[in-house]
Formats: C-alpha cells, structure tokens, sequence
C-alpha cells in the first residue's frame, strides 16, 4: 500500500475534523431544537392553565347558582309531567270526559305540518291529540275547563263546534273536535352533574337565597266556569211557533197545566229563599256544622230549581204568554238574585273536616263490600259536590279524598265490566296450564277477552277465573256471584 | 541532488509532524472537544431542565384542566336548567284559557236573555292556531283565529253590527287584535216557525300573537326631520 503524501494527509485529518466537528454540531443543533419546543410547549400550557383558572375562579358563583336552580327545579317543573307520566294522560282526558259528560269517539295524534325546517331543541318536547267528541254545549265546556284547570299543562290549541241534534232527552248534543297539547320534560337536566362539596351547607349562603328571588316561577293559570244560569245552547235554532193568547176552546187545560207548573217553580224560589235566611243567620251565630248541612240542601234545592228551569227554556214549555211574563218576573229575576247570593256564601264556607271526610270514606267502604256500585258512586257525587271535587278539605283529609276516588274509579269499572254478562261455563284445572270457557271462547291465562283488549285473563283458578280491566283485578266463581278485590 | 540515508532505520533522525498537520489536528481536537463539551452542556442540562418544567407544567396543567372541566359542567347544567326555564315560560305565557274565552263568547251571545240589542245563534264555530311561519321570516303576527257563522233574529243588518260591536267591548275581546266586518245575508223561511226571516252572519277575529302581555311594547320610530323649502 503506497503511502499517503503530506497534502492526502492534511486533507484526511481537516476532513475527519470536520465530520466529527459537523456530527457533533448538528447533535447540538437537534438538542436546541427539542429545548425550543419544549419552551414553546411550557407557553402553550401555561395560556391553557390560564384559561383554565379563569374558569376556575367562577366556581364558587357557579355552584351557588346551580344550587338555585337544583333546589326550584321541582317547583318548575310541576305542572309538566315526566316523560314516565305521559302514559297517565289519555286516562286523565278519559277521567274527564266521565264527570263533565262527554262521549269521546276517537282519539289520534295530531299531524301538524311546520313551517319551518329546523327541528325543536327546546328542553321540554310536546304531545299533541286530537279528540273527537260528543256532548252538550255545557258538557264540553265543562270537559275543556277541567282540561284547562288539570294541574299538569295541557293546552287546548284548537277547537270546532258545529250544530248538533236533539236526542230522545231532549238534549241537543253536538260533534266537536279538539285538539290538544301537553309537555312533558326529562328529570335528566345535563350529561353530567357535578357534585358540589359542602352542598347542604352551601344551600343556606345568601348567594343562593339571592338567586332564587330572582327566578320567577311560572305558575298555572286556571279558571272558574260561570255558574249556568238559563243560558242557552246558542246552537239551538231559537225560532218558535208563535204564543198563544190564552183565549179560545182547548186552551184551558194546557193553560191551567202551565199555571201549575210557573206556580210550582214561584213556590221552589220561596224555599230557595227561606233557606237562604236559615244560612246567612247559621252564620252569624257561627253554628258552622248546621251552616254546611243547610248549605248542602240548600245546593239541592238550587240544582234541582235550576235543572228545572233550564228545561221550560229549553223546551218551551210555556206557551201563553202571561204565564211567559210571570216566569220570567218571579222566577228567573229572582233566581239570578238568589244564584248571587250562594256564589256569596259558598266563598265563606270552611273546608269539609276530617271527620266528614272519614264519614264518607266509611260509606263508600261499605257500598264497596256491599258491591252497592251505584250507592257508592252517589255517595261520591255528594262528596264531590261538598268538596268541591276533593280541593275544598282540610289538609289531613286529603288522603282520604284520594282513596274515595280510586273506590270510584273501580266501582265505575267494575260496573262497565258487569255490562259484559260473562259466564263462566267449565273451567279445566292444570298445574301446567289451566283452560276456562267464558262465553263460549275458550281462554287461558294471558288472553284477552275481546279483540279490544280490554279486559285479559289473568288467573284460572279450580273454580274461579280473575280478570283484569283497566288496572282492576274482577274475580269470577264459577257459578256463583261476582266478588271484588278491594283497593 | 539525490540524497540517500545510509543509516539504519533505528539510527535515523526522527522525522516531525508538518506544522500544518500539526495546526489541522491541534484545531480540529480543540474544535471537536469543544463541541463535546457544549453538546454535554446543552443536552444534559438545559435540555434536561426544560423537560423536567415541562413535565411540571404539563402536571399542573392536568390539575387545573379537570378542576375547569369541571366548572364548564357547572356553567352546562346552568345553561340547560335557563333553556328549561325559557321553554317553559314560553308554554305558560303563550297559553290561552279557551274555558274562559268560550264561557265569556257565550254569555256575549246570551246577552243575559235580551233581545233588544240582537238576538242570534249560531251555525259553527271554530278556533284555529296560527299559521307556523317558515325559517327566514320573524315572529308570529297572530295567535290564531276564532270564527263564528250563524244568524241573526232580523234581517236588520244594525243587529249584526250590534253583535260586533257587544263582541269588541267586552273582557272577551282584550285577547285579538281585529274582527272582520260581518259578512251578512237576509235568509227567509217558510216553516210557520217566528221569525219568519233571518240575516245570515260571519265573523273571524284575529288572535293577537300568544304570549302577547309579556312581549315588550314596540320600540318608537324618531320623528322625521321636515325640511324648509327655501
């Protein structure tokens, strides 16, 4: 190997410099490279750290604030049902439309087209029905306001009602649609909920206090129906053939009738009135037990007086016009008076005690052992109109108050079912699996009665089958007489 | 002039680095030593240093993240508790007592039993929503309408008009914006029933927009300015 010359030499040795030199130079390079990110890194960071501590130092406001609203949030919501309490509503509307008497033939969802192509993001969501129906003008009036004054929202968007019939009571009933809207919301507020230490404590600091006055909870607007006082169906066709004078062969008898009939009427205004007199002084002496039980009669005498009434209007009955003029003179003027004067002592009658209430409870227990349906349902009628539908009680009574609806309500069932006439003809027990002949269908636990579905077979028993409708259980022996399963 | 060494090789004078290969290596060791000592300097220390704050910050950092998430919950929940609170105001305000409304048409048409003034009944009613509006356009101009269709006891169109005008001042009135002029035809009949002849009516009222108490009033324009004509 020939060596390498001085100039080979120098240049290898500067060369190796210069790698090593290079090498070791851009190793340093790299590292201020890394130490310039990680800085860049340590500022980006310490902006995040920033933002963060801004967000933290609104803690404490926030957690007073959602505090506030945590501890109203139930009050708010209380007239919206939970999503769980929709299915209660077509019950509630079926409810209804018992006590105000109404028919509903058909319910549907309503098909609403929107204007617009944005879907809803509010936080409550709404369901809309659309009701068709039929009843008198007071019926669905009374139907709408009970809707109206339900303590959940439902609100009555639309509405039509267009003439109607004159049915075998002499009643003109009408077919009405009606379309309605309730809300419902969910209990679950956000994705996340923070809990808040020291919470019990925090509720009671005067930042908490400070935002509750300033949330103003919606309260639900409702309303009383005016007393119906002869008012007419403004849907009734009021031409008439003309009056008659009184003068002429035939027309003494219809009049002599007519006069018994005004005079009648003249005689139950001065009953209503004496009444009246017996309440206003009951009152001054404070005799509140005799004031609520002449109150009571009283009421009877008014209903009755004003059922009365409403059927000479409504049917003419008056066809001479003298007997017109003294009907109108000493029965409705006074009447108007006298209907005055109830809406004034009605407001200062105290609420029904809790010993009434038990009284009725008792009653209705009774009827209920006793399967007297219609006596226990009368008894909760006169409850009602005591009570002014369960609201006019004291607190302690309340319960009872709910307990005597429910009886009403499965007495009504039970009722409806007995309509049914079901006869238990053979029942053949199993352990594996029983069979029962009702009506000539036979069925096995599970099935249903009709294809409605309304009423299922729940248990055959050896001799007996039970029966579920409506949320009640009904027990049939074979061959015996209906019993009934107590609330 | 050739030179030859006649020396044997252990004999010889020993020949010394050139100076410039010296320079070279001497400049290149300091260089590369140099170069040892900064790289040792830069990426066992300062380089060390700095990830050992980064970590520090990035720890801190963690800490403060999950506190601040926590707070942005807070201000979440907030928020969805005052959307709530808005939908359900807007459900409260934009409601509207048909019970009420109904009971109070009806007394209105009763008229307490006179006849005098004008006497009616009805054909149809029938109480709509308002038309939903689409995306670009604003705020609802009306909360539905309300018509009635029915007749008059006479042919006396000023009984109609008695009727619009029974409807327009009473309490029932305080939530529409307009009613219709009547629209208005004379109907006779031959049933022997009285009266013998009929004005047939309708009317539409407008609902003002619902909700219409709680909406602040609208906003005045500024007079315009005249200018003198010289």
């Amino acid at each position: 190997m020939s060596r390498l010359s001085e100039k080979q030499l120098l240049i290898l040795t500067v060369g190796i410099a210069v790698l090593i030199g290079g090498g070791l130079g851009f190793m340093i390079f790299q590292d201020l490279q890394a130490i310039q990110e990680e800085e860049q890194a340590i500022q980006d960071l310490k902006g995040k750290i920033a933002s963060a501590q801004k967000e933290i130092d609104q803690i404490p406001a926030r957690e007073y604030r959602a505090i506030a609203n945590r501890e109203i949030s139930d009050q708010e919501v209380a007239f919206l049902p939970e999503e769980t309490e929709i299915e209660n509503f077509w019950e509630i509307l079926e409810r209804f439309a018992e006590d105000s008497g109404v028919k509903i033939s058909k319910i549907t969802p309503n098909q609403r087209r929107r204007g617009g192509r944005q879907k809803s993001k509010s936080a409550i969501s709404s369901v809309d029905q659309v009701i068709r129906l039929r009843g008198t003008i007071d019926e669905f009036l009374s139907f709408i306001n009970r809707i109206e004054n339900h303590e959940r929202i439902i609100n009555v968007s639309e509405f039509s009602i267009s003439k109607g019939e004159r049915g075998a009571d002499n009643l003109t009933r009408h077919d009405l649609k009606l379309a309605l809207r309730t809300f419902t919301y969910s209990k679950r507020i956000a994705n996340t909920i923070v809990a808040i230490p020291h919470y019990e404590k925090k509720k009671d600091h005067v930042e908490v206090k400070r935002w509750h006055r300033r949330i103003k909870i919606e309260q639900k607007e409702s309303y009383t129906l005016r007393t119906l006082m002869g008012r007419r169906d403004p849907f009734v066709d009021v031409r008439r053939y003309p009056l008659k004078t009184g003068v002429g062969p035939g027309n003494e008898e219809a009049r002599a009738r007519q006069d018994a009939q005004v005079q009648h009427l003249v005689d139950q205004v001065r009953i209503l009135q004496d009444g009246l007199d017996i309440e206003d002084t009951l009152y001054e002496r404070g005799d509140l037990s005799r004031l609520a039980r002449m109150q009571k009669k009283n009421r009877e005498v008014f209903n009755a007086l004003f059922d009365q009434m409403r059927r000479v209007q409504r049917d003419q009955v008056f066809t001479f016009r003298p007997i017109t003029e003294r009907f109108t003179q000493e029965v409705v003027g006074p009447f108007k008076e006298l209907q005055k004067r109830i809406g004034l002592n009605e407001s200062r009658r105290p609420p029904v005690s809790l010993t009434q209430a038990q009284q009725y409870h008792q009653r209705m227990s009774d009827a209920f052992d006793e399967q007297d349906w219609k006596r226990l349902r009368n008894e909760f009628r006169q409850w009602n109109e005591l009570s002014r539908d369960g609201t006019h009680i004291v607190e302690e009574a309340k319960l009872l108050s709910a307990e005597m609806a429910k009886m009403n309500r499965q007495a009504r069932v039970i009722q409806e079912f007995e309509t049914r006439q079901l006869r238990i003809s053979a029942i053949i027990f199993s352990p594996t699996g029983s069979i029962a002949v009702v009506n000539g269908k036979q069925l096995i636990e599970g099935d249903s009665l009709d294809p409605d579905g309304l009423v299922i077979v729940m248990e055959i028993g050896e001799n007996y089958v039970i029966f579920e409708t409506q949320g009640v259980e009904i027990k049939r022996v074979q061959g015996q007489q209906p019993k009934r399963r107590r609330p | 002039m050739i030179s030859v060494n006649l020396l044997p090789p252990e004999y010889r004078k020993l020949e010394a680095t050139p100076l410039a290969r010296f320079i070279a290596i001497v400049v290149g060791a300091i260089l590369v030593a140099s170069e040892l000592g900064v790289y040792a300097y830069v990426h066992y220390s300062e380089l060390r240093s700095i990830r050992e704050v980064r970590g520090a910050t990035d720890a801190e950092y963690q800490n403060k993240k999950a506190q601040g998430d926590a707070s942005l919950a807070l201000q979440k929940e907030i928020l969805a508790y005052e959307a709530r609170r808005t939908a359900i105001q807007q459900v409260a305000s934009r409601r509207i007592l048909w019970s009420r409304k109904l009971d109070e048409f009806l007394d209105i048409i009763h008229n307490k039993g006179d006849r005098h003034e004008y006497f009616v009944w009805l054909e149809k009613l029938q109480v709509s929503p308002p038309r939903e509006r689409g995306r670009r356009k604003r705020g609802p101009t009306s909360g539905g309408t309300f018509q009635f269709q029915g007749f008059s006891g006479t042919t006396e169109f000023s009984k109609v008009t008695n009727l619009r005008n029974a409807v327009r001042k009473d309490t029932f009135f305080r939530d529409f914006q307009r009613i219709s002029p009547p629209a208005f035809e004379a109907v006779i009949y031959d049933d022997g029933k009285v009266p013998a002849e009929a004005g047939k009516f309708g009317f539409t009222l407008d609902l003002k927009p619902l909700g219409w108490e709680r909406m602040p009033p609208p906003a005045k324009k500024p007079a315009k300015k005249k200018r003198r004509k010289r």
